[in-house]
């Protein structure tokens, strides 16, 4: 994968010229994420961990892990991790009306629970973001997965229109050509084990999601291919149909608040500005 | 242990239903698939242009 735009990995610290001052990224603790972390932080000078729990995870405390390894490898302070609650968005956005979504979905629903979850922790880290005054974020999204529906790329393009640069934020998937996230880790010497995707029930680094097991069946073994359109279509419709309640959510969340939600994406709209577009190239290289 | 265990235990009980409801999905999508190809179409151009592509509705 193409690293570009990162700058000059022997300058002495002092001497690097970040592109932004902070960035934060959806962190699962899994290898994706993390290597995705490390990517981003070679263009934003402070980069914040975000682990949303949306109520239903075990073993978040696994996330930890991959975390402190990060502040070891970059310095502690430069990445600071945060475990975000993202119930209360997660309620409204994933099961505010299941019984019209499985009437609609039906059996898809087995992936796209993951989509609606997805789409929650965005909501529950762009609060964190606005709040936070952090003009960036990124995730650990990779091609290789995008039979599951919050991976593919047709989502991840209209939910940075939909959304993030609603918000004045500018998202970025860094490693998304990357195929082998965990020995890259491993040659960065930054895992905690070699080739860590190997060992996931034995070793793992972020939560289990009970839905996940399903979820991941479903996805890699029938939703690519055969199921024909209906991946992609359900993905659109699905995420198309949860914007006003986000939108609504997050205003919400701000009404009556100083400052103001205006004021807080203006805030990060004059920092985002800046950035050149070449900061595109390491989204989809 | 505990950990690891629980781990086992919910790959065991949620891989079948995993695979049961893939079975339902794969029956369900071939009798819906002339909807998908009409609405893939009007959400190609919904995501080129930016524009709504109309109420999702369900067949």
């Amino acid at each position: 994968m193409s690293n570009a735009t990162a700058p000059v990995e022997s300058a002495p610290e002092s001497a690097r010229e970040y592109r932004v001052e902070s960035a934060s990224i959806l962190f699962s603790g899994g290898t994706d994420s993390t290597l995705a972390a490390y990517e981003i932080s070679r263009v934003a000078r402070h980069v914040t961990l975000l682990t949303v729990n949306p109520g239903f995870l075990l073993f978040l405390e696994n996330s930890k892990r991959h975390a402190d390894k990060l502040r070891e490898f970059l310095g502690a302070d430069r990445v600071d991790h945060v475990i975000l609650s993202g119930k209360d968005v997660t309620d409204r956005v994933l099961f505010g009306d299941k019984a019209a979504d499985w009437k609609k979905y039906g059996f898809n629903m087995t992936a796209l629970v993951c989509l609606g979850c997805r789409m929650s922790m965005h909501t529950a880290a762009l609060i964190y973001n606005l709040e936070h005054g952090i003009p960036v974020i990124a995730d650990g999204s990779i091609a290789k997965q995008s039979v599951i529906p919050e991976q593919l790329e047709s989502f991840i393009r209209g939910n940075r229109k939909r959304l993030w640069e609603r918000y004045g934020i500018r998202h970025y998937a860094p490693i998304y050509q990357e195929d082998h996230s965990d020995e890259r880790l491993d040659e960065l010497r930054v895992s905690l084990r070699p080739k860590l995707k190997r060992q996931f029930i034995l070793f793992d680094t972020q939560a289990t999601c009970p839905f996940g097991v399903p979820a991941d069946v479903y996805a890699r073994l029938f939703y690519g291919d055969l199921s024909g359109e209906a991946r992609e279509v359900n993905t659109f419709e699905y995420s198309e149909e949860r914007y006003p309640t986000i939108h609504e959510y997050i205003e919400r969340h701000f009404a009556g608040r100083e400052p103001g939600l205006a004021s807080l994406v203006e805030r990060v709209r004059e920092q985002s500005a800046p950035l050149p577009l070449s900061w595109e190239e390491i989204a989809f290289a | 242990m505990l950990k690891l265990v629980l781990r086992y235990l919910i790959a065991i009980v949620m891989i079948p239903v995993g695979v049961v409801c893939g079975v339902g999905g794969i029956i369900q999508n071939h009798g819906r698939r002339e909807y998908y190809k009409n609405r893939r179409d009007a959400m190609t151009q919904a995501l080129a242009t930016g524009e709504d592509a109309g109420p999702c509705k369900t067949e």
